[in-house]
């Protein structure tokens, strides 16, 4: 095994005499079977139509081999470098590619639904998104904030939160088309979390 | 030392004397620190839900009978008080202002320390207490709230980091509304926990998690348009699997990211048993030692705001501003242990 993610695991294989990834979606013996299977069916559907718009609108994101809904396993190419929450710190460039990565998808009416830095692979200045298992296809500004709000509080602590913050929120500012609408939008959402924390 | 500790926040007045022989904050265990006593009187569910003037009359009123039964039950006397403690904040503002007024005369009168308590830390720190936890994922899920957290140092200090919570409403209002909307007995989260064991249709229900974060009212208005073509049971049994499952997934995805080795829940929807069972087993494969905090420490009491309180007197972190703060967070001040 490659890796292990909250919901998948991820193993070596190959595809067509080429290395490659299988990312399965295993039961979650927590989830009543009819509920389990109906998730990870429908994640497994939905990721695999995501990652193809994805591509197809320009953003950097792992290849889609193959699809296997009845297993709820896809087979991707491994992308190179390093899931940008294990680095030691982000570099604001990794930040600001985040940022128009997260632009070009928004753009092209995808929203990823988990856009932290868990689900960031880089490589150097280079980002790559990955696991779309929660993404849809949604041009509604709640869904774009929350986006950009996982991904603030994915660096939230970080030494350079302030410059990472500004760097990412300019790179969707200057690529994505409504950016203003959203960041107003994420702006509402804090405000509304901070109420619903003393309204008991 | 002896603390003398008040909550107020919401529904539950209460007042808890504790003795502690903890030598720091750090070493507060439940070997050195004792609750001996921790009473409560609690504002009976009503059909048309809390009214927060009707709430803070009931604590006005039933404050002094709680207060004597506390101390006499510890057999303690005020002036065997080191400290005077209060919870703070969050809550509502009139149920808080009687915590205060209570805890301030209590303090200026015996000459002791004031020490305010963050409410939401509070039920961490009784969960850590009681469970001997001691760097736990905690889940936090009450009324209003539905937290996922843990100690995590930003620029320098510890604070309780919130990995994952509600964008919208608590899970413990989502479950009195439906309680109460369904016209269940209890009309609140007792009355439909109890009738979801008996569901055994499973009905299709929107399923939101959205990274490490949830949602409730989308589930709640869709679980509502079933009201009349589906067996109430069905759908308590149904829209309790789909909250559930959101909320140990959500849960589950933090884990993943912070790698604690343990995690504990608090607060008064732990008690219910179907979400233990759910976390039990995402616990076990993920190799976590999981605990629940005990069903008298679950929902709102005082012991929890005077065990907090004695690691603030071990660590000499005493808040200058001890005003009520309706909406402080978790993550609002640093913890200096
Ligand atoms: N295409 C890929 N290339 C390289 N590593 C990958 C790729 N896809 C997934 N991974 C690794 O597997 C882990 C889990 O996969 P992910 O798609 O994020 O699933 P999950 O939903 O379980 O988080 C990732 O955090 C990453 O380390
Ligand atoms: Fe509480
Ligand atoms: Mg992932």
């Amino acid at each position: 095994m490659l890796a292990r993610g909250a919901e998948a695991k991820v193993f070596h294989t190959t595809y067509d005499g080429e290395p490659a990834l299988a990312k399965r979606r295993l039961p979650k013996a927590y989830r009543l079977a009819a509920l389990d299977n109906t998730i990870r069916k429908q994640r497994t559907r939905r990721e695999a139509k995501i990652l193809r718009a994805a591509r197809a609108a320009g953003a950097k994101c792992a290849e889609l081999l193959k699809e296997d809904e009845q297993n709820c396993e896809l087979l991707l190419k491994e992308v190179e470098g390093t899931l940008l929450s294990r680095e030691k710190t982000i570099a604001p460039k990794q930040a600001f590619e985040a940022g128009l990565q997260l632009a070009l998808l928004h753009d092209a009416g995808i929203v990823h639904g988990d856009y932290t830095t868990s689900n960031l692979i880089a490589d150097g200045n280079l980002v790559t998104v990955i696991d779309f298992g929660l993404g849809e296809f949604s041009n509604a500004a709640e869904e774009k904030a929350t986006d950009v709000l996982l991904f603030e509080k994915s660096i939230a602590g970080r030494a350079n939160e302030p410059a990472l913050r500004s760097h990412f929120e300019k790179a969707y500012l200057l690529h994505a088309r409504n950016g203003h609408a959203t960041l107003k939008r994420v702006k509402a959402i804090y405000a509304r979390m901070r109420y619903a924390s003393q309204s008991q | 030392m002896k603390i003398l500790a008040i909550e107020s926040t919401a529904h539950t007045i209460g007042v808890a004397i504790i003795e502690s022989k903890a030598k720091s904050a750090t070493a507060v265990s439940k070997a050195n620190t004792k609750v001996l006593s921790n009473e409560i009187a609690r504002y009976p569910a009503k059909l048309e839900g809390f009214i927060p003037r009707k709430l803070a009359d009931h604590h006005a009123k039933e404050y002094p009978r709680v207060l004597r039964a506390a101390l006499s039950k510890a057999k303690v006397a005020l002036a065997d008080i080191d400290y005077f403690s209060y919870s703070q904040g969050p809550g509502i503002g009139h149920c808080l202002r009687v915590g205060f007024v209570g805890a301030r005369s209590l303090s200026l009168l015996n000459g002791k320390p004031l020490i305010p308590v963050n409410h939401t830390v509070a039920h961490v720190e009784v969960g850590k207490w009681a469970c001997g936890c001691a760097d736990p994922l905690v889940v936090y899920v009450s009324g209003g709230n539905t937290q996922i957290l843990a100690k995590h140092v930003e620029r320098g200090a510890n604070y309780y980091h919130v990995f994952g919570e509600t964008l919208d409403v608590g899970i413990g209002n989502f479950l009195d509304v439906m309680g109460r909307e369904l016209a269940l007995s209890p009309p609140n989260a007792i009355g439909f926990l109890a009738l979801a064991e008996k569901g055994k249709e499973f009905l299709q229900l929107p399923y939101t998690v959205k990274g490490n974060n949830l949602a409730f009212s989308g589930l709640q208005s869709a679980a509502l348009r079933l009201k009349g073509k589906h067996p109430s049971a069905d759908i308590c049994f149904s829209a309790s699997e789909v909250a559930f499952s959101t909320l140990v997934e959500a849960t589950e995805r933090v884990l993943c990211h912070t790698g604690n080795k343990e995690m504990l829940i608090v607060g008064g929807v732990a008690q219910a048993k179907r979400l233990q069972q759910m976390y039990s087993l995402m616990a076990a494969d993920h190799g976590v030692r999981f605990s629940v905090v005990p069903p008298v420490y679950a929902g709102d009491q005082a012991a929890m705001i005077g065990i907090t309180a004695v690691k603030h007197a071990l660590s000499k972190d005493i808040r200058r501003d001890v005003s009520p703060n309706q909406s402080m967070r978790i993550d609002s001040h640093a913890i200096r242990w």
